[in-house]
């Protein structure tokens, strides 16, 4: 009589929800989808060179300043100059290639827009169209990656590096006790690379 | 003609370059550095041994993933080693390694720069585990070889009879030195003190202490030991670059100054342990030594016992301490015990190795040069008609593509009619 009848638990789950309580960060899980972006990222990182900016990227370049390599004794402004045209030209076909340098892939300043296996699938593409294609040459890349190992993946704490047992049920890392799991909650779950 | 003969291995980390009658390569990093004391130049190649303070040094890499992608970088560099050491290209000819003889992935335009700009008479090109298949064929007189190259930026396996190419047989693994540096330096950075930007120590650090361990689970259980049990921590002080050029090894248990060290336990062999289980680090790939099983089983059977017998291992990875006898063991416990094994018996260092074998073979056997003339004519395919020898050729792997192209089609069309 006086409280109305529950229709079904879900609903009366959702009546006891408030938003701060289902907002709070330790409620909120990873799923799969997102700890696989995550690990890719973090693969990705492993192939880059630099983990920081280029010290010389804000330098602003004095012309009239002597480079390295002039001569101490009359650098006058004419001198850099001349080391430039002497440049290119240690070979006899100085010129061609210049001119070839134009038809040559810019790979460096695509770099940031276009990934490592997009340029290979670019090129596989344009030898298949290719009237007489080498098919030995055609996915050649992607064909020898290597195959999944038969062993099971191991366990290793992600804070200390040794073996783990246990699992972090939010992000999904791995750790080896309180301590370590501790470590993991107050640095990198949830903020790792996030 | 062609006066001098020059071998470069043009490596992601070194290039290894030298002269036809020289001893040994010279070893020149293949890299722009450019560091955060010093604005006034960028250190190209060589010149990275001027450069005193090795702090936060930032790298300009022409090669990524094994492929050179930067060919401005990469010309800068060779411009600058040939003067350096000495080589008129004009009355030279180059014997160059390029991956892509071996898995073919980009565009090689280095025949532009070498004979456009450089001016170089001829140019021989093949990969860096080519190189070492025909040295053992050819000189060693062995029929078969599997070639493991642990690089810097992959680890490549592939297997050959008589030097040429067995294509399905190659198997890249995406973990090279580069990604051990990097993952060292990531752990040290989370566990103990921030080197996100010292790659240059911890690249020499990676090298001074890590090593691959036979037993992988006693190494981890001295390495849970406390105080005097404990077998495997090594403190490692950090060079200051002013007193220190090069990081020391000292025992934890000592007293400490203030000069900065950092303590390696399960480190120092979980790092070149990736290697030989990349899913360590979560990457669904499996390890070298599953690698050449997995290479050899892509090649008829009854060449299997005659590959087993000749496994080399070549690359600045392979040089980890314990790398070869760990490969013995793990690839003698997947093969059937009447095969026999050798694995590298006479390479005295892996990092040099393909250039000492491009050096004997280039001495004894005639290669097939081109030159400026038949390579304007022909262009690409002709390299690859020369210096790309595999055992199926193109047009049977036609054949073959097109007869699963078909039958992939067909239950296709089968659909489309119901």
């Amino acid at each position: 009589m006086f409280f109305a009848p529950r229709k079904s638990a879900t609903n009366a789950s959702q009546l006891r929800a408030s938003t701060r309580i289902s907002n709070l960060e330790g409620n909120r899980t990873l799923d799969e989808s997102a700890r696989k972006n995550r690990r890719t990222r973090q693969l990705d990182g492993l192939e880059q060179d630099n983990s920081h900016d280029d010290p010389h990227a804000n330098i602003i370049w004095n012309k009239a300043a002597p480079k390295f390599g002039d001569e101490m004794i009359g650098g006058s402004a004419k001198k850099p100059k001349k080391t430039k045209d002497d440049k290119p030209g240690p070979s006899v076909h100085g010129d061609k290639a210049r001119r070839r340098k134009l038809a040559r892939p810019e790979f460096n300043k695509q770099r940031f827009k276009k990934s490592f296996n997009a340029h290979v699938t670019e090129q596989t593409k344009a030898i298949s169209s290719s009237a007489d294609a080498d098919y030995r040459r055609i996915n050649a890349y992607f064909l020898s990656t290597a195959p999944p190992s038969c062993k099971p993946p191991r366990k290793f704490c992600a804070a200390c590096g040794k073996t783990s047992n246990y699992c972090c049920t939010r992000c999904g890392a791995k750790y080896c006790g309180i301590k370590c799991r501790d470590v993991h909650n107050d640095t990198r779950c949830m903020k790792w690379l996030a | 003609m062609s006066h001098t003969t020059v071998i470069l291995d043009n490596g992601a980390y070194n290039m290894k370059i030298g002269k036809l009658d020289c001893e040994a390569p010279s070893l020149i990093p293949n890299s722009i550095v450019k560091a955060k004391h010093e604005k006034k130049r960028v250190f190209v190649g060589h010149e990275q041994s001027d450069c005193s303070e090795k702090f936060s040094l930032f790298y300009v890499r022409p090669i990524e993933r094994g492929y050179v992608v930067n060919w401005d970088t990469q010309q800068q560099i060779w411009e600058n080693t040939f003067k350096h050491l000495d080589i008129e290209p004009t009355t030279s000819r180059i014997a160059y390694t390029d991956n892509n003889y071996l898995i073919p992935a980009l565009p090689d335009v280095s025949n532009e720069i070498f004979f456009e700009y450089f001016g170089f008479n001829e140019v021989y090109k093949a990969s860096a585990s080519t190189l070492v298949a025909e040295h053992s064929s050819q000189i060693n007189n062995k029929k078969c070889a599997v070639v493991v190259d642990a690089g810097f930026s992959m680890t490549t396996v592939a297997s050959f009879v008589d030097g040429v190419l067995i294509q399905d047989s190659v198997i890249r693994i995406d973990v090279g030195g580069k990604a051990l540096t990097n993952k060292l330096k990531d752990w040290i950075s989370y566990r103990q003190l921030n080197v996100s930007e010292e790659t240059y120590v911890i690249n020499e650090c990676k090298e001074d202490i890590c090593f691959v361990t036979l037993d992988f689970d006693r190494s981890m259980k001295h390495a849970k030991k406390r105080y005097e049990e404990n077998t495997i921590d090594m403190r490692y002080v950090m060079p200051d670059f002013h007193t220190t050029f090069k990081g020391i090894l000292k025992d934890p248990k000592e007293p400490t100054d203030n000069t900065p060290s950092i303590v390696l336990g399960v480190e120092r062999f979980a790092t070149p342990e990736i290697l030989f289980n990349p899913s360590d680090i979560d990457i669904d790939q499996c390890g070298v030594a599953e690698a050449v099983i997995a290479s050899m089983s892509q090649c008829p059977e009854a060449l299997r016992p005659c590959l087993a017998e000749n496994i080399i291992l070549v690359g600045g990875s392979a040089c980890f301490r314990g790398f070869r006898e760990r490969m013995i063991q793990e690839v003698r416990s997947m093969l059937p015990s009447e095969y026999g094994i050798n694995v590298s018996e006479d390479v005295e260092n892996p990092e040099t190795h393909a250039w000492q074998c491009g050096q004997q073979l280039l001495q004894n056997v005639k290669v097939p040069w081109i030159n400026r003339k038949e390579w304007e004519e022909k262009g690409e395919s002709l390299e690859y008609s020369k210096f790309f020898k595999t055992l199926v050729s193109s047009d049977e792997l036609k054949e073959s593509r097109n007869f699963e192209e078909q039958r992939e089609k067909s239950p296709k069309e089968e659909d489309e009619d119901f």
